[in-house]
């Protein structure tokens, strides 16, 4: 679980385009979206495309997306029940 | 109509017409707007997820609007004009690159031209009226004209004029004037000016 | 010193037909133009339904009388025909045409042909297809083909791209610096827009439902839509069908795609619109709404009205459930609807809706009916934060 969400801090980074991000500087129990992290609703949907290319799984639910990706850990989570 | 400023941004160069503000060493667009963005401590992370030629935009403006008193202007009274000749080309491509695989939306969203507007808008508050225009060349009779047009409607006071071009990380330029309504500035924002000013 | 601006022809094609009368006759039998992909090349085949224009390239260029191996866009062609109407309807003369400016929105140019280059290495015609790749390119081809000489332009502003044309082309002639302008949009179908819209998430499969409650997305379409706007001074006596009596545009600045939540740029072109009209909240007969069914939009779109014009709003409908959301087209599209509803003093109906969203709860007009109808507005919203909004007026 651990490795899988330092592996997500990453993949999270590059994908986002958060350059001036290092993987220490997120917490896993951090919102991502809101007053966390700050994504935005673009974020989110490369958030589905990071899923479904990376891990094969199809989102396609914007609703589900917001649940999916509130942390790194229900992230983690959630590959893990559906890989 | 004066032009108040003006903002050029090319070859790892950024002017605001009568002195060089910033060069960089790195002629690559990515690297030379990064090192401008750090060094001017913008804070503004959206920066990072703009294609190429919405951060040449969107530098361009923030260099206009330093030192403007911003609050002078209500956020209906500022207006945008821009245009230029390669629509979205280069991000067109790798958006289409994209979509053999997974379509990135990230990517999508920047095939539209005026999204650079809407960018500018966000960070600048900016509500006035706001126009792109694609054209096989620097038209300066055509921006002034949608200018002085633009002017008549009487709530616009400012407004920011702009030819921006991204056609690869060495070949980018962006032209920007903030030209207002009063007869006070730098120049008179004329066709022989904006010519001269763009030679 | 200001002229009155009015239109004396209108051009359409759309998934509802070639020319006025097919469209309008499908909007007033609430026949939809949207259907399964028949013509688009795409791997979503299966997935989505598409407002498509029910002929092929082919058949259009036979239509216009182009040989059929001539490189030209779809994009192009939809707006020959669109222009041709126009044109025609306002009987232009050859002189008169000449001396037109021209005015067209689009957002995706000659990307039909760009995207169907399989290899850019091998590709013989490479140069030529990017030539017609630019969104200028299209407004070129339809000025050659209608010998239009004089000034011509072409605006870029996504969804709203075709509204603005029509305003500029209105402020031309209103400041003196034309005497006629053709004015609309054109846009062709393409796999980049459907598998870019799809990306977004914003794309119902099902048959789009604008305002309604269980609304999932939009469906796209295709088309064109222009009208010939003339002076009043210079127009040919009893040839006006409209005038365009008030338009704005203004930025929601609040994200790249989606709008404001109380519709702040909506309201702002809505109002402003009619301000340059010179028209009051109750003088409006009927809002042809921007409406395209995503979730986003027309709760944003729906707000707005209802803040502006409190509960007596006036009748408001999408014709979008008709047509798919045409983009670049849509504000040409949408006025050749807003002024046949003043000439036929009707009002067209939103398809699929049953149920008002909770929050604004303010219900379109789900039948078609005979109304008297003085003033229409017609709102072209785009990506971007481009806000646009249209009124045109009885004679």
């Amino acid at each position: 679980m651990d490795s899988l969400i330092e592996e997500l801090k990453i993949k999270l980074i590059e994908q986002l385009n958060l350059e001036d991000m290092e993987p220490d500087e997120i917490e896993a129990d951090q919102a991502l979206f809101g007053d966390g992290l700050g994504l935005d609703s673009i974020d989110a949907l490369e958030l589905i495309v990071l899923m479904e290319r990376d891990y094969g799984i199809k989102i396609t639910d914007p609703n589900k997306g917001r649940e999916v990706f509130a942390t790194l850990t229900s992230m983690a989570e959630y590959i893990k029940a559906n890989s | 109509m004066h032009i108040l400023k003006y903002c050029f941004v090319s070859d790892a160069e950024i002017s605001d017409g009568s002195k060089i503000l910033f060069k960089s060493n790195d002629k690559d667009l990515k690297s030379f707007l990064k090192e401008f963005y750090k060094s001017e401590k913008l804070e503004y992370p959206k920066f990072y997820k703009m294609d190429a030629q919405c951060k040449l935009a969107f530098i361009a403006a923030e260099v206009l609007f330093r030192d403007v008193v911003r609050e002078q202007y209500k956020n209906e009274e500022i207006a945008m004009i821009f245009a230029n000749s390669e629509s979205t080309l280069a991000t067109d491509m790798s958006y289409w690159e994209s979509t053999k695989d997974i379509a990135s939306p990230a990517l999508f969203v920047y095939t539209l031209p005026n999204i650079l507007m809407g960018e500018i808008a966000i960070k600048n508050k900016i509500k006035g009226e706001n126009y792109f225009f694609v054209s096989e060349n620097f038209d300066a009779q055509l921006l002034h004209q949608q200018t002085e047009i633009v002017f008549q409607n009487t709530t616009t006071k400012l407004v920011v004029v702009g030819w921006v071009n991204y056609e690869s990380e060495t070949n980018y330029f962006a032209k920007l004037f903030l030209v207002s309504k009063s007869e006070i500035g730098l120049f008179p924002f004329t066709i022989d000016n904006i010519n001269n000013l763009n030679k | 010193m200001s002229r009155k601006v009015v239109v004396t022809g209108l051009g359409i094609v759309s998934a509802l037909g070639l020319g006025v009368e097919q469209n309008i006759h499908a909007l007033q039998n609430g026949q939809t133009g949207i259907a399964p992909i028949k013509y688009l090349q795409t791997r979503l085949r299966d997935q989505f339904v598409l407002g498509e224009v029910k002929y092929s390239n082919t058949e259009l260029k036979s239509n216009i009388g182009i040989g059929e191996d001539e490189l030209i866009s779809r994009t192009s062609l939809l707006g020959i025909l669109a222009v041709q109407e126009a044109t025609n309807m306002a009987d232009l003369t050859v002189d008169e045409l000449k001396t037109c400016a021209l005015v067209s929105g689009t957002t995706v140019g000659g990307m039909d042909l760009t995207e169907q280059i399989a290899d850019f290495e091998s590709e013989e015609n490479l140069h030529e297809i990017l030539n017609l790749h630019p969104c200028g390119d299209s407004t070129e081809k339809i000025a050659s083909y209608l010998g239009v000489e004089g000034f011509v332009t072409t605006y870029s502003t996504a969804c709203s791209s075709a509204a603005n044309a029509i305003m500029m082309g209105a402020r031309l002639i209103k400041s003196g610096r034309a005497d006629r302008v053709i004015a609309g949009g054109t846009d062709a179908l393409a796999c980049f827009t459907l598998n870019g819209f799809n990306s977004l998430l914003i794309l119902d499969s099902e048959y789009c439902r604008p305002f309604d409650r269980s609304r999932a997305g939009l469906n796209l379409g295709e088309g064109a839509g222009f009208i010939v706007l003339e002076a009043e001074d210079i127009a040919k006596p009893n040839k006006a069908l409209a005038v365009l009596s008030g338009y704005a545009n203004a930025n929601d600045a609040h994200h790249q795609t989606a709008s404001s939540p109380e519709g702040i740029g909506a309201s702002l072109s809505m109002q402003k619109a009619m301000e340059v009209a010179g028209l009051k909240c109750a003088d409006i007969s009927y809002i042809n709404a921007h409406g395209t069914g995503t979730p986003n939009n027309d709760s944003s779109e729906a707000k707005a009205i209802r803040n502006l014009f409190g509960e007596n709003h006036p009748a408001f409908s999408s014709t979008k459930a008709f047509t798919g959301h045409t983009l670049g087209a849509c504000g040409g599209i949408e006025s050749v609807f807003s002024i046949m509803a003043i000439q036929n003093q009707e009002l067209y109906a939103g398809l699929n809706f049953s149920e008002a969203d909770e929050d604004s709860n303010i219900v379109p007009i789900d039948q078609y009916a005979k109304s008297e109808i003085k003033h229409v507005l017609s709102n072209s919203f785009g990506f971007g934060g481009n806000n646009s909004s249209l009124i045109f007026s009885k004679i």
